[in-house]
């Protein structure tokens, strides 16, 4: 490495860390989508059947409330690295909103299985849509109280490096969230 | 940094004693409950009450040394949950929430593999006993040593709280650590779904319940054992 080359800012997101929690997850739903395709292989009739019961308008508004959410995210953190502080905290809320929706529409879907006597035992399908879908509602939900935090700190009256940093590392959680969701969409829900 | 919190080279000396006794606690468990007991890989959730008696009925002296081996386990486990609280007070100074957090958390790590032993140790305490009593004793030990998540989990939430406010030149724990920490919190999660679930990775004997979240442990053990033994070597 040459002395210009230690001169260069640093060209990775967030800081080092969060990248270990963030490969990591992505990994264990890289073993869990795996699970769900051999499963799926293993009997293709019943996974098509119970698909065909899932509510893909309320899986694409979903899509388009994280999508959204991703959007105020990327605007929150340009806002806050260009100081720009009351905006900041707006696109904050507003990608909180979106998520607060997701979380409601996924309290509908869930209600209408479980209405309709449908449960995690039903079969194997349901087991593991209900499974991936639970676990990365868990992951929003904690990805709105990461969303909370940062909004704390834009609320701050002057920002230090280790608060952009920590709200970058933040956002890039929650973008982990809604790419992960995007996966979930395409091998649950429609393929 | 306060004087209170600096390492006297008695403390030092227990501080490794207590990293090695993480070290003793893994050994004990894996070699009573893997080597000895024979418990690895785990009886199947989905076998039935004859064919789980069967393996009590006939391996019981075997069975009885491994998990008096792992119970034993449970003493280390202590000494290392001294040490990780240790460690954790000097981080958090003079508030206490999260070294007592650490420390009874701690604890219900020690409970985790001394209950299962012993109920493991009850269904070969009398072979000749009816088979749905060993069946559902053996129930209750794996239910426990692979569910029995949340009165250790708070080691994990305490640990990454504590990397992510340290401050100072001399740091006890890495931030990334404090990321995997919070990382080992989300994965040990699906460890809930083996109440669900007799087969497949969720069950308590598949790969995204059981082995998968007991390697990320080990890295995680490891990892704290260096930063457990380097506070102590420090001072």
């Amino acid at each position: 490495m040459t002395s210009a080359d230690k001169n260069q800012p640093r060209s990775i997101p967030g800081e080092e860390g969060v990248w270990v929690f963030i490969i990591g997850d992505m990994i264990v739903f890289a073993l869990m989508f795996g699970v769900f395709m051999y499963y799926r292989a293993l009997n293709p009739e019943l996974f098509a059947s119970s698909q065909l019961n899932l509510r893909q308008d309320l899986a694409l508004a979903n899509t388009v409330f994280l999508l959204c959410s991703s959007w105020f995210v990327v605007l929150g953190m340009d806002s806050l690295r260009t100081v720009n502080l009351q905006k900041a905290k707006w696109a904050y809320r507003g990608a909180g909103v979106c998520g607060l929706a997701f979380v409601a529409l996924k309290y509908v879907e869930y209600s209408e299985k479980f209405a309709s006597g449908i449960a995690i035992t039903t079969n194997e399908f349901y087991t593991y849509y209900f499974i991936l879908t639970g676990i990365h509602l868990l992951h929003l939900i904690v990805g709105l109280a990461v969303l909370g935090f940062i909004l704390q700190v834009a609320r701050k009256p002057k920002l230090e490096d280790s608060d952009l940093r920590n709200a970058e590392s933040g956002s890039l959680y929650w973008h982990m969230v809604d790419l992960l969701w995007i996966v979930i969409l395409a091998i649950i829900y429609l393929v | 940094m306060t004087s209170e919190n600096e390492t006297s080279p008695l403390e030092g000396k227990f501080l490794v004693f207590g990293a090695w006794c993480g070290v003793a606690f893994s050994v004990f468990v894996m070699a009573g409950l893997g080597l000895v007991a024979g418990f690895l890989p785990p009886h199947a959730p989905n076998a039935d009450a004859a064919a789980i008696a069967e393996i009590y009925q006939s391996d019981f002296y075997r069975i009885r040394v491994g998990t008096v081996l792992m119970m034993f386990s449970a003493a280390p486990a202590m000494v290392f949950a001294g040490a990780m609280a240790t460690l954790v007070s000097k981080i958090e100074g003079k508030s206490r929430v999260l070294t007592y957090t650490m420390l009874i958390s701690g604890m219900g790590n020690a409970l985790l593999v001394f209950y299962p032993a012993l109920w493991w140790l009850a269904a070969t305490f009398r072979p000749d006993r009816t088979i749905e009593l060993t069946f559902l004793l053996n129930d209750i030990a794996w239910l426990q040593f692979v569910g029995g998540l949340f009165i250790a989990w708070p080691m994990n939430v305490v640990l990454a709280i504590a990397a992510f406010v340290e401050t100072g030149e001399k740091r006890y724990l890495s931030r990334w650590y404090g990321y995997l920490c919070a990382w080992v919190c989300i994965i040990l999660l699906p460890a809930q779904l083996i109440f669900f679930v007799k087969d497949g990775p969720f069950a308590w004997n598949g790969f995204l319940a059981f082995y998968f979240p007991l390697t990320v442990f080990f890295v995680w053990l490891i990892c704290l054992v260096y930063y457990i033994r380097r506070a102590g070597k420090r001072g």
